[in-house]
């Protein structure tokens, strides 16, 4: 009796095990696919720039949503410009750190991604902390600098998009050669 | 065009990984004729429905792209 319940329990576990392997599989299977499908845009480098300038646009739009209100204001534009200083520190040990008369591998490294205004010199920035700390947070300085990134970013996005539409474009058209092949197999739907 | 030399064009043309790719041309000459037909089939049909997708994706942006123009 208690062996026959041990068995049926090891059975199901087993079978649950096997169930679940399957559906990892699956999974894997419809990952690999999307992953495949996705890989012409994601090497892009057009559009890798542009999907990293959305990302700041979108993170700079609610910073200066947050800069509306005078003391959140004022600590959006101090942690910002902390994390630029971090950025340029990073960049400058990288540039010591290079061989002598080469450059940098130009890649970003993770505080240089922390920078969300990397087109606005740290000077500037520096300025604008001035000018908030004068004001005592009433000046909406951040917005003014994430709406200086957003000039050059919105132009990056837009290029980005017209990029994906343009590799989308070359894989909708199917090469004479290729639709001849395909007719031999398919000669009723092979047509786009 | 021959199955086997419209095989050849489609698994040249599918985005496969090159070993794969490499594989499949080597095996081809000993493939049966079933066979021939069934890859192709699969990898036709592959191809016919990427080219769809990629159709819709074109005109997901275009419409998006007209409605940020007027925006």
């Amino acid at each position: 009796m208690e062996g026959n319940r041990e068995r049926g329990m090891m059975e199901s576990m087993d079978l649950s095990l096997r169930e679940s392997i399957k559906a990892y599989d699956s999974f894997r299977a419809e990952y690999d696919a999307l992953a495949r499908r996705a890989e012409p845009y994601l090497n892009d480098p057009t559009v890798t720039e542009g999907s990293k300038a959305a990302v700041r646009t979108a993170l700079n739009a609610a910073l200066a949503c947050g800069d509306m209100f005078p003391g959140v204001g004022l600590a959006s534009t101090l942690s910002a410009t902390t994390l630029k200083g971090l950025s340029k520190a990073d960049k400058i040990l990288k540039w010591f750190h290079a061989p002598f008369g080469k450059k940098t591998d130009g890649k970003s490294t993770g505080f240089q991604m922390l920078d969300l205004t990397p087109d606005v010199k740290l000077r500037t920035s520096l300025g604008f902390q001035l000018l908030e700390l004068c004001s005592a947070g009433m000046l909406p300085m951040r917005t003014i600098e994430g709406l200086m990134q957003m000039n050059k970013d919105v132009p990056r996005v837009w290029r980005a998009y017209k990029r994906i539409r343009e590799i989308a474009a070359a894989e909708a058209v199917i090469a004479p050669k290729v639709q001849n092949a395909i007719d031999v197999f398919s000669p009723d739907g092979g047509a786009v | 065009m021959s199955p086997r030399d419209a095989l050849k064009v489609l698994i040249e043309e599918v985005d496969l990984e090159p070993e794969q790719k490499k594989a499949l041309l080597a095996s081809l000459p000993e493939m049966d004729d079933a066979a021939v037909m069934e890859l192709g089939t699969a990898l036709a049909a592959y191809r016919v429905n990427q080219a769809r997708v990629a159709q819709r994706a074109v005109s997901a942006i275009d419409e998006l792209m007209v409605a940020g123009g007027q925006a």
